[in-house]
């Protein structure tokens, strides 16, 4: 039996469950969702009616919104030929994406999401974006919800509550290294963002596309056209080795442009932020990225404080700081 | 002489006793303390040059020959080498300016 949305039952929330709070980040290159459940991240890449030997599960899921065509997300989407959500505004793409990152146990609920943008005048668009009904199938199972209520946040700030208990008194320098941008803001003592940017330079995708042009790399790794694949490429950052490269190699390769990443990276901040880097008490270094490189550079930890498990920081401290004021 | 090769910390590049003046005598012209870091800076300024003077490949040999260098004959490098991190003490230095500081070659 195939199911599509048309077959959902329709039927109001009278008899919904207890209300329940979510975070959720609409990055451009991973769906990130925390509730009390945990933490779960997608990459944020899909295809439209994927074979039946599509392979969905969690964090690969297959997903039908409101009568469209069905679409696989996920890392194992992103390795082949997939539409990106990085050509797109956060706004338009909020909605399915948040379809992508429901939960069979959100069935019957009111959710109130925490959603963050590093747009502060974007906010309430997100939260038009996100607000209403919503009639799901997600790997085969149907999820009729409705998000009641939208706390739109500046990026930044689930993070830094993520490490606020490790900060020393005084402002802090926040960074967080997303795969597409990174996000820099100055928080005050009081916990307000009172300064700040994306900045498209400092993305972990120049670190992968450094590392495609390399030559050895590019002479091991291209395909008959000429292409390196850069979503392989950024899996195996995570890993010991890449393709048909050693590991001694691939470590090597790893260490020498991680290296020269931290090199603009200090130059960056050096240009645009030596007043404030000279005056803050405190430097955050969280998001996808903050795994990678300290993970690859260890001294990193001498000056920056990482929070656990930095790729959901955000989502997780946005959940944790909005519990903290109820 | 053998130094820290500036492709990985964990190889080692093995240079002619000439080079090795060579390299010495750079290094007191641009204050670097050690030889690593001062490959590195040329190897980010000259990479072309400097690369075809290794014999071998970089990434897959762990004993490098480093033939004649031309580096010598190339122009002083003009940017001042900033702190040594080791001479920063993280304990009391702002955590920027510590970062800043930080030498990711060696």
């Amino acid at each position: 039996m195939t199911l599509t949305a048309q077959s959902i039952p329709i039927s109001t929330l009278a008899n919904a469950k207890h209300t329940r709070l979510v975070s959720f980040e609409n990055s451009n290159s991973f769906l990130k969702r925390h509730d009390s459940e945990g933490s779960l991240v997608i990459a944020a890449g899909h295809r439209e009616n994927p074979s039946v030997h599509a392979h969905s599960d969690d964090e690969n899921p297959i997903v039908i919104l409101e009568g469209q065509r069905p679409r696989w997300y996920g890392a194992r989407v992103c390795q082949g030929d997939h539409v990106s959500n990085s050509h797109r505004s956060k706004i338009e793409t909020a909605r399915e994406s948040f379809a992508a990152c429901l939960r069979p146990s959100d069935d019957g609920r009111d959710l109130i999401v925490i959603a963050s943008h590093w747009d502060k005048p974007a906010l309430e668009a997100l939260k038009v974006a996100l607000q209403g009904q919503y009639k799901v199938i997600r790997n085969g199972v149907k999820i009729q919800c409705a998000v009641t209520q939208v706390i739109p946040t500046m990026e930044g700030l689930g993070s830094f509550h993520s490490a606020k208990s490790q900060l020393k008194d005084g402002s802090t320098l926040l960074i967080e290294l997303g795969y597409g941008t990174a996000e820099i803001w100055f928080i005050d003592e009081s916990g307000q963002i009172v300064d700040g940017a994306p900045v498209t330079r400092l993305g972990v995708i120049n670190l992968v596309k450094a590392i495609a042009d390399d030559p050895t790399v590019r002479a091991l790794t291209q395909d008959n056209s000429g292409t390196v694949n850069l979503s392989a490429i950024s899996q195996a950052l995570q890993q010991d080795t890449l393709g048909k490269i050693s590991a001694a190699n691939w470590q090597a390769v790893k260490a020498k442009y991680a290296s020269e990443f931290l090199k603009d990276f200090q130059g960056y901040l050096r240009t645009q932020h030596a007043n404030h880097l000279q005056s803050v008490s405190n430097l955050v270094l969280t998001g996808g990225g903050a795994a990678l490189l300290s993970s690859i550079q260890p001294k990193l930890s001498q000056v920056f404080i990482v929070p656990t498990q930095p790729q959901t920081a955000s989502v997780r401290g946005a959940c944790e700081r909005q519990m903290s004021n109820v | 002489m053998s130094v820290k090769c500036p492709m990985s910390k964990m190889l080692q590049i093995t240079v002619t006793d000439e080079v090795a003046q060579q390299i010495k005598s750079l290094m007191g012209i641009t204050g670097h303390e050690r030889p690593g870091a001062l490959i590195n800076l040329l190897v980010r300024r000259y990479g072309q040059d400097l690369a075809r003077c290794m014999s071998g490949d970089v990434l897959s040999s762990h004993d490098m020959r480093v033939q004649l260098s031309p580096v010598v004959s190339l122009p002083t490098p003009v940017d001042l080498p900033l702190p040594h991190e080791d001479a920063l003490s993280t304990q009391d230095t702002p955590p920027g300016t510590a970062f800043l500081a930080m030498d990711f070659d060696s």
